[in-house]
């Protein structure tokens, strides 16, 4: 019996080490797992939106008719990327009252400032370095970054807070930040007006 | 048609958008509407598809295995209302018999305890093994959450299919939002840290003003 | 009740509650999922089903509802990136000419821009055929409510189309 459970055990760990040894290709996944158990755990949850992309999507969008310039530039950057990962919490409703008049609810689920916290504070800081941070009375923005060597970011994080909204994103590839910056307007767009415009379609 | 009759079209078309038309007239619109185009004068036109929508719909018709599957989902729930009943009453049965019991001795077999001696000794070694699946299980899963099990694309955990147009649409519409909103924020942040910086620079010179 | 029973007294309403249904959630597959959600919950309600009296203005508005639902629910947040660049009635109308299926999804974009109640209304109406008697005890709602908004409705849809029109569309 003693013997048996011992050929068991002997058996897992094998089993863990060679399943560690194929996944843990990079300390990448290994650093960035503790915050993806927490994304895990928000993902699907009411509220939350998550995405997931990796290069094999990326790659496709090459071959898409893509019409204005904006669509190009992004094309241009995400050949260069491994991934991109988002999570937004968005606190805000909108439905509608009998009379076609659009109300804005609250859901009040989850704070986002607390949110922003929570994964503010899982991110390693062995790993990820503080590029800018910006407190607002109301708005918390926080980017971070991994550089493999000075100058060469291949991760970068975004983390936002604000009354209304949290939202997370992660790129992981080789990034460029002139690129990027280039992409938006100089107008602050809220992005998640985005998200509400593409709702309506 | 005749000249008269796209007349009548007209009028009831009027009427309709002020929500004045009986069923009868609308079914007049929309028979009109459905002829050939070539029958449809020009200014008219505009308003066939709409029309056409409102007829296309009526033709839209459940699959035709719906009626089939429905009736052996139903027919599947009943069985199960039907078990939880009977189960029910065994319940209530074998409550009635462990109340009897107390009263004079009526010999009653303990239902928890396997009886088979062979089950008891293997119980230890099935809930070791057990608890070892259950780990190794949730390493799977672990491990499933920070690698890629070759999804190319999620949202909300339902995986996006490389080979839908629409699928790969709304990739790139994420990505191109996250990207822009990631833009802007970068931007906006600059903007914040050079005043900043002014800010800085401004209190650095008054600070070497007032020491002169 | 039995099997057969409910079948006969529900059964013949299952095109009408898809149709009302795809209407809104522009998806065969959808579609037709809330239907069976709707029939599974008459079926478990079936020694009551007699109590109600107009069965399909009831059925109907459970559908609605199981269409809204829909929308709040986990899967709604991957329509909330929806991009339908491709007609969705061309994947559920395949029968119908290439012509249709362009101005199929101007229309329903023009009925997604409809505050909700109003898009009920003109599909109940425009498309389903229902008096506006059958349409009050659908929605629930005061029958002079549901001309006002008819009238809306329309004149709305019909500034949308002469829109498109100027804009050569």
């Amino acid at each position: 019996m003693k013997s048996l459970i011992r050929i068991l055990f002997i058996g897992v760990a094998f089993l863990c080490l060679s399943l560690n040894d194929t996944n843990a290709q990079s300390s990448t996944q290994a650093n960035q797992s503790k915050m993806f158990d927490v994304y895990e755990t928000y993902a699907g949850k009411d509220g939350f939106t998550t995405v997931y992309i990796t290069p094999k999507m990326f790659e496709l969008f090459a071959n898409m008719q893509l019409e204005d310039e904006e669509a190009q530039e992004v094309v241009s950057i995400v050949k260069n990327l491994k991934g991109i990962r988002i999570l937004v919490y968005d606190n805000e409703d909108e439905t509608e009252d009998d009379d076609g008049n659009t109300l804005t609810v609250r859901k009040n689920l989850y704070d986002p400032t607390t949110l922003y916290n929570e994964f503010t504070n899982l991110v390693p800081r062995d790993f990820y370095e503080d590029l800018m941070v910006i407190k607002d009375d109301q708005t918390n923005v926080k980017f971070m970054v991994h550089e493999t060597s000075p100058g060469t970011i291949n991760e970068l994080l975004m983390l936002v807070g604000d009354p209304d909204s949290f939202v997370f994103i992660s790129l992981a590839g080789i990034i460029n930040l002139k690129d990027i910056s280039k992409l938006g307007n100089s107008v602050d767009i809220d992005g998640l007006e985005h998200l509400n415009k593409l709702e309506t379609k | 048609m005749s000249h008269m009759d796209y007349n009548k079209i007209k009028q009831l078309l009027e009427l309709y958008w002020e929500g004045e038309t009986s069923l009868e007239q609308e079914a007049q619109l929309k028979k009109f509407f459905n002829q050939d185009t070539n029958f449809i004068p020009e200014y008219l036109r505009p308003y066939q598809p709409l029309f056409r929508t409102f007829e296309a719909y009526q033709e839209e018709t459940i699959s035709t295995g719906f009626e089939a599957k429905m009736m052996a989902t139903l027919q599947a729930i009943q069985v199960e209302e039907d078990n939880e009943t009977t189960n029910k009453a065994t319940d209530t049965n074998a409550q009635n018999m462990s109340i009897a019991s107390a009263a004079p001795t009526i010999h009653m077999p303990n239902p928890t305890k396997p009886k088979n001696s062979i089950v008891q000794s293997l119980y230890p070694l099935m809930s070791i093994a057990a608890t070892l699946l259950l780990l190794i299980g949730s390493i799977y899963i672990y491990t499933g959450t920070t690698t890629n099990n070759g999804e190319v694309a999620t949202i909300n955990g339902q995986v996006l299919d490389i080979n839908n147009p629409n699928d790969r649409k709304k990739a790139f519409e994420a990505t191109k939002m996250a990207l822009t909103m990631l833009s802007s924020k970068i931007n906006t942040s600059k903007k914040h840290l050079k005043h900043l910086n002014k800010f800085n620079q401004s209190t650095q010179i008054l600070k070497s003003k007032n020491r002169k | 009740m039995n099997l057969e029973e409910f079948n006969k007294a529900v059964f013949p309403m299952q095109n009408k509650l898809y149709r009302f249904a795809l209407s809104m959630v522009s998806n065969n597959e959808i579609a037709e999922d809330i239907v069976q959600e709707a029939f599974i919950k008459l079926w478990k309600t079936r020694d009551r089903l007699h109590e109600i009296l107009n069965l399909e203005a009831w059925s109907m508005r459970m559908v609605k509802n199981l269409c809204l639902d829909h929308f709040k629910s986990k899967y709604r947040k991957t329509m909330l990136f929806e991009v339908s660049y491709e007609s969705p009635a061309a994947q559920a109308t395949p029968q119908k000419q290439a012509e249709v299926t362009d101005t199929l999804q101007q229309v329903q974009n023009v009925l997604k821009l409809l505050p909700e109640q109003q898009a009920h209304i003109i599909r109940l109406r425009d498309m389903e055929g229902y008096s506006y008697k059958e349409i009050a005890e659908i929605l629930q709602i005061d029958i002079n409510v549901i001309k006002v908004n008819l009238h809306r409705a329309r004149k709305a849809v019909k500034k949308e189309i002469e829109k498109n029109e100027s804009y050569g569309l």
